[in-house]
């Protein structure tokens, strides 16, 4: 699918610097309503991701999973507690992060090299080596024959890869991706899945991967945290041992079946199961 | 798998991209060629069946001219003495000077105001009430005003139309500005974008295809008006002509006259039309902007 040269050069440019350390700390959130009262979505939440590693989050909707990603991003604040990224509180959108949201946010009149490329602008990156190292990650996500293409043109997954194309440009070393492959049929979103990983695996960054589905948190992850209904509260962090990289075999593995059992249980689902 | 299975077939599946855009029409719309056709074939129609009524039922020619007496009227202004006194010509430039410096200011004005309106809070606080008043009051009546404060001349009728078009401009680009989707302006901070960069490469862009349907209420507004104002008190101007063509109840010539201001108005409106089509092109025609 990739020629190695490609993965070489990405690598290489890199700088093999790895992904980031992330601490959370005590992290909670209060949302102030409009009557007056308060909720709280996040309460006491704490736990760390190593360098370059794939951590998701599961639990059920509204617990605060999509918030609790947002406080690492810098694009909401945390009522109290402390996010350190390689040991520095977070305070705002860094340039060191990626964001890929639940809908591909393209820009209609862009094409997808340079919706790609719209971080790049912003950032004020120096446009040519930008545009250079778009083309090299639109071909490592299989979007080579698409560039010119805007986003109406393109399907649901080809969509979210370029978003993914834009998260990845300016090179950060956390990708955070808030249920990127919700809006995707279950056939498109296990390719997907796939795929992310194997893109990871070239670029050695960390990763956030928040989800409401067990089973994709348990196949792409090495570390799955729990979160419980709101207020959300870390309820138990799993670490998932299957060797990288990941084949669509090991999704009836017994590792991932009896971990899908427990924290289906422990998210209070029906037999019949929630995380689908 | 590749990327390429998961192409969403829209015309042809074998080459998506911007090649053939051109060929991936809104349902419903035809060939600039077809189109030009099917307008031309329309009016030769209605200028058969007109000059076929009015001979075969022998209408009173004063008061509904035939299509021959009409454009006989319009080649001897035109062509056979387009400087001579009873000449229209000269007026057709006039109303469409008028018509294109109130519109440029008008739009220009609302558009302005409307991006105002979106970062100054007072601004908007205070421009809001204001301009929604001034629209409910018909914009004709204030031609007589400016008449006394700008004259008989073409100023007193551009400022009419600056006046009339402006609300159009104002109200759908505001509308544009704020209906942008916040998902976008999410990516956008994600980036830790400035304001400025985000309504530069977000809002403005997004809030188009409004600010075009702005612009082309607009420009129908703006001939009407102008003509209006003409007929209230003017020097020259197709306004004043056919005032002029009623007093010597010369029918052909304010039907002349009334093609002639048609002329202008599709003319004008074609031009923004077809900007629109240019710039607007990630919109399907049927969101928003029909036309007509």
């Amino acid at each position: 699918m990739v020629s190695g040269g490609q993965v070489g050069a990405l690598t290489r440019e890199t700088g093999g610097q790895g992904g980031s350390r992330i601490e959370l700390r005590n992290i909670e959130k209060t949302y102030g309503l409009r009557s007056g009262k308060s909720v709280c979505a996040l309460r006491d939440v704490n736990f760390d991701v190593t360098p370059s590693t794939f951590v998701s989050v599961v639990g059920a909707s509204g617990c605060g999973k999509s918030t609790l990603l947002r406080i690492v991003g810098g694009l909401s604040r945390q009522t109290t507690g402390d996010v350190l990224l390689d040991g520095n509180p977070v305070t705002g959108p860094r340039r060191d992060v990626g964001v890929v949201f639940q809908t591909p946010e393209l820009l209609p009149w862009r094409t997808v090299l340079s919706n790609s490329l719209i971080g790049a602008e912003v950032l004020g990156l120096d446009m040519a080596q930008a545009k250079r190292r778009a083309l090299e990650l639109i071909r490592l996500v299989g979007l080579e024959t698409f560039e010119g293409a805007r986003p109406n043109e393109l399907s649901g997954g080809m969509q979210q890869r370029n978003a993914l194309v834009r998260a990845l440009l300016h090179e950060p070393k956390l990708l955070l991706m808030d249920e990127p492959f919700g809006a995707l049929d279950a056939l498109t979103r296990e390719t997907m899945g796939l795929e992310l990983l194997r893109i990871w695996s070239t670029l050695h960054c960390s990763v956030i991967f928040v989800t409401h589905s067990v089973t994709e948190a348990l196949f792409l992850s090495d570390t799955v945290v729990v979160l419980s209904s709101r207020p959300g509260r870390v309820k138990a962090i799993f670490d998932v041992n299957l060797p990288h990289p990941r084949d669509l075999s090991m999704l009836s593995a017994p590792e991932i079946g009896e971990k899908a059992t427990q924290i289906r249980e422990l998210l209070g689902a029906s037999p019949k199961g929630v995380g689908e | 798998m590749t990327a390429q299975d998961e192409i969403v077939s829209t015309t042809s599946g074998a080459s998506p991209g911007p090649r053939n855009r051109r060929r991936n029409r809104p349902v419903g719309e035809t060939s600039g060629w077809v189109r030009a056709l099917q307008y031309a074939g329309v009016l030769v129609g209605v200028v058969v069946i007109w000059q076929l009524v009015v001979t075969v039922f022998h209408v009173n020619q004063v008061l509904v001219p035939s299509a021959t007496d009409t454009a006989k009227s319009l080649w001897q202004s035109i062509w056979v003495s387009p400087s001579s006194r009873v000449s229209y010509v000269g007026d057709a430039l006039e109303t469409l000077k008028e018509v294109v410096i109130g519109y440029v200011l008008g739009c220009a004005i609302g558009l302005v105001m409307a991006i105002a309106s979106l970062y100054i809070r007072l601004f908007a606080i205070l421009a809001r009430p204001l301009v929604v008043a001034f629209q409910s009051m018909p914009k004709l009546a204030l031609a007589p005003l400016f008449v006394v404060w700008f004259g008989f001349g073409a100023a007193s009728k551009f400022t009419l139309v600056a006046v009339t078009t402006f609300f159009p401009l104002y109200v759908n680009a505001l509308v544009g500005f704020q209906s942008v989707d916040l998902g976008l302006i999410r990516m956008m901070r994600s980036f830790n974008a400035t304001s400025l960069q985000i309504f530069r490469k977000v809002q403005f862009l997004a809030a188009l295809p409004f600010i075009f349907a702005g612009l082309e209420i607009a420009v129908v507004h703006a001939v009407t008006v102008a003509v209006g104002a003409e007929f209230l008190g003017g020097q020259s101007g197709l306004g004043v002509r056919i005032v002029d063509s009623e007093q010597t109840l010369d029918v052909p010539s304010i039907f002349a006259e009334l093609v002639l201001l048609a002329i202008i108005g599709v003319l004008l409106h074609s031009l923004v039309s077809l900007a629109r089509k240019r710039t607007v092109t990630w919109t399907g025609e049927q969101l928003l902007l029909k036309d007509q």
